[in-house]
């Protein structure tokens, strides 16, 4: 399948500033060095604990933020230095956030907030552009009628749809989803998240779908990356992944999830201690102080990202 | 189910808001033994955290009223106590812990001064006696090098650290009921699990009875003992957690069950509920999750289902049953 985005030892250190004068004193070592292809048409999982850069990846990649170093290529173009033509390419590529509260003015209708990307790019006019918030309204199964309402006076399920819609209005081939249902109550997660597979067929989109709960990526992902401290850890198809996982945390990671089946229960907790802090990672591995088979290899060099079988990378010294 | 330790009854709790009143809170009956771990299940707006802020009697006066109803606690009932009497009982009898441990540590206090302030205040110790006591508790809570831990303050730790303290002041005078109010929602995975682990063999240890909140439903089959499945303040059904998960009866528990994606569901399409939750100042009559129920006929809408023993320990409120 043809690369949508490849992503090339892309690095994102974030400045801490200190002292008197606000220095740089240390830095935020968000994302240290990823590489991954983002293929045409799949939905590509994102997964890990809080700190590890999942987020980061996901903005960096629209260009949200300035990568330290590194490359973001796009249908074959690098767009790592992109200025004047970057606004053109938000027409392919949408982002939808994770709080529908914050990502929506308040002071706009839906109408309005629907509208507001057809009219930075002249898509349509007049009463085509309004046709076209009514078409797209009803693609995310909302009707005609919320287009004169105000974000407050909708649930959450409600608004989360008017994000997706506001992300459809430019004809993007490639959305970041990051953590689009973790502030959705369940029975509304469902149906978004039904609506996000409804979508991807009928329009060929390619999705970037970032979360931390594996439920949710065994569900949607075809293809699966770990991360863990702004490392990659793991990358695989999703069904490797699950199945015969090869680094220690992302068998961890599976060890934790909770099943809704009272006979299903965790025998004792796979791993131990906090994620540590981003600003001052552990040397070598940076999972090395979380493992259960740490070696004194793992505390002096971080492991490279070796092919162990086809199409399933893993950073680790003794994989599994 | 063991001896009774709080039973609650006929609960309504009502917020007066400038747009109407919100019944948050209607008409709930629940029951927890000594040594149970009882498990409350809803989404957003179903009561449950409300239902704990009155059994501490912590709903905020106004615009909160507890209106009607019987908090027995030991048999004693809670609502007519004075407040002098709910302080000697908070802390000590029952305690609770909350979702953000950031918000509910005070942030200039050292973590040895907030846990010893529970002995201080509850066990009658001097301030040497109560550091020492603290010490002791966050050994307790599996925390490496608690002689350090006690002169951190909580923005030093990680929240799952944070958790552990707060656990620690809440077991601290083991205490007959702890109720925990989405402990481990805030938490990544991997720390979520340890704390439920902790969480067990310390009620186990402390033979300490606990109420658990929460709307995820892998963390109540992981813990409890019964369930209550809340919707829009009134309870649905009730009964031991393995009925509930594998025999659900009421549409909205199946419902529930269902919308949740599992491991190995591989892109199929999810049941969704239809809808959304209904507003609370003006809910729907009758049964209260009848305008999303694909069951509902037009009794649903005109009547309140009683809750009915349909198994032994299963208690559902449904018309189907009716």
């Amino acid at each position: 399948m043809e690369n949508l985005l490849e992503i090339r030892d892309l690095v994102k250190h974030f400045p801490l500033r200190g002292g008197i004068f606000m220095r740089r004193t240390r830095v935020v070592r968000a994302v240290d060095g990823i590489s991954f292809n983002i293929r045409k048409g799949e939905t590509f999982g994102l997964v890990g604990e809080s700190g590890c850069g999942k987020t980061t990846v996901g903005r960096l990649i629209l260009r949200l933020i300035e990568p330290t170093s590194g490359n973001i290529i796009f249908y074959g173009r690098n767009i790592t230095k992109l200025k004047k033509k970057l606004r053109k390419l938000r027409c392919d590529m949408q982002i939808v956030f994770q709080d529908p509260f914050a990502s929506l003015n308040p002071r706009m209708t839906i109408e309005n907030i629907i509208e507001e990307p057809i009219k930075n790019f002249n898509l349509f006019k007049g009463e085509d552009r309004k046709k076209r918030v009514r078409e797209l309204l009803e693609k995310v199964g909302l009707e005609a009628e919320f287009m004169r309402r105000y974000p407050h006076e909708l649930s959450g399920g409600q608004r989360q749809r008017v994000a997706i819609a506001r992300a459809l209005a430019v004809n993007p081939k490639f959305i970041v989803l990051d953590e689009p249902t973790s502030n959705l109550d369940v029975s509304v997660q469902a149906r978004i998240l039904n609506d996000f597979m409804k979508l991807q067929s009928e329009l060929g989109l390619t999705y970037l779908f970032i979360s931390h709960d594996l439920a949710i990526i065994d569900h949607l992902a075809d293809r699966v990356l770990v991360m863990y401290l702004g490392n990659m850890m793991e990358l695989s198809t999703k069904r490797d992944l699950f199945r015969s996982p090869k680094h220690p945390y992302t068998k961890a990671l599976l060890g934790s999830i909770l099943k809704a089946d009272p006979d299903i229960k965790i025998e004792k907790p796979a791993i131990f201690g906090d994620v540590p802090s981003p600003i001052n990672p552990p040397h070598g591995c940076s999972f090395h102080t979380r493992c259960q088979y740490v070696q004194d290899i793992c505390k002096e060099m971080k492991p490279k990202i070796v092919e162990i079988d086809k199409g399933h990378y893993v950073s680790c010294h003794y994989p599994l | 189910m063991s001896e009774k330790l709080l039973s609650i009854s006929n609960l309504k709790t009502y917020f007066y808001t400038l747009k109407g009143t919100v019944k948050a809170v209607d008409g709930v009956d629940l029951e927890v033994g000594r040594g149970e771990t009882v498990g409350i299940v809803g989404e957003t707006g179903s009561g449950k955290s409300v239902t704990a802020l009155s059994i501490m009697r912590l709903v905020p006066e106004p615009p909160g009223k507890i209106v009607d109803g019987e908090i027995l606690f030991k048999g004693e009932n809670l609502l007519e106590k004075t407040s002098r009497e709910m302080r000697d009982i908070r802390g000590k009898n029952i305690t609770m812990i909350f979702q953000e441990p950031m918000t509910c540590l005070n942030p200039v206090l050292s973590i040895g001064d907030q846990i010893s302030e529970v002995f201080i205040r509850h066990r009658d110790m001097n301030k040497a006696e109560a550091i020492r006591a603290s010490i002791a508790m966050i050994k307790n809570m599996g925390i490496a090098d608690p002689q350090l831990v006690v002169r951190k303050f909580p923005h030093e730790l990680s929240g799952g650290m944070r958790q552990r303290v707060m656990i620690a002041i809440a077991l601290a005078c083991k205490p007959e009921l702890l109720i925990a109010d989405e402990p481990t929602t805030a938490l990544d995975v991997t720390v979520k699990v340890q704390i439920l682990e902790l969480m067990k063999n310390l009620i186990r240890d402390y033979r300490t009875s606990l109420l658990f909140i929460t709307h995820n439903l892998g963390v109540i089959a992981e813990m409890c003992d019964r369930v209550y499945v809340l919707y829009a303040g009134h309870v649905m059904e009730h009964a031991d957690v393995i009925s509930v998960f594998k025999n659900s009866k009421h549409p909205y528990t199946t419902g529930l069950l269902n919308c949740i994606p599992k491991i190995g569901t591989n892109r199929r399409k999810l049941e969704d509920i239809p809808g959304s939750i209904p507003n609370m100042i003006n809910p729907p009559t009758g049964c209260r999750f009848s305008p999303r129920c694909k069951h509902a006929k037009s009794v649903c809408k005109r009547k309140r289902p009683d809750i009915i023993e349909i198994e032994k320990g299963h208690y559902v409120a449904c018309h189907i049953y009716g």
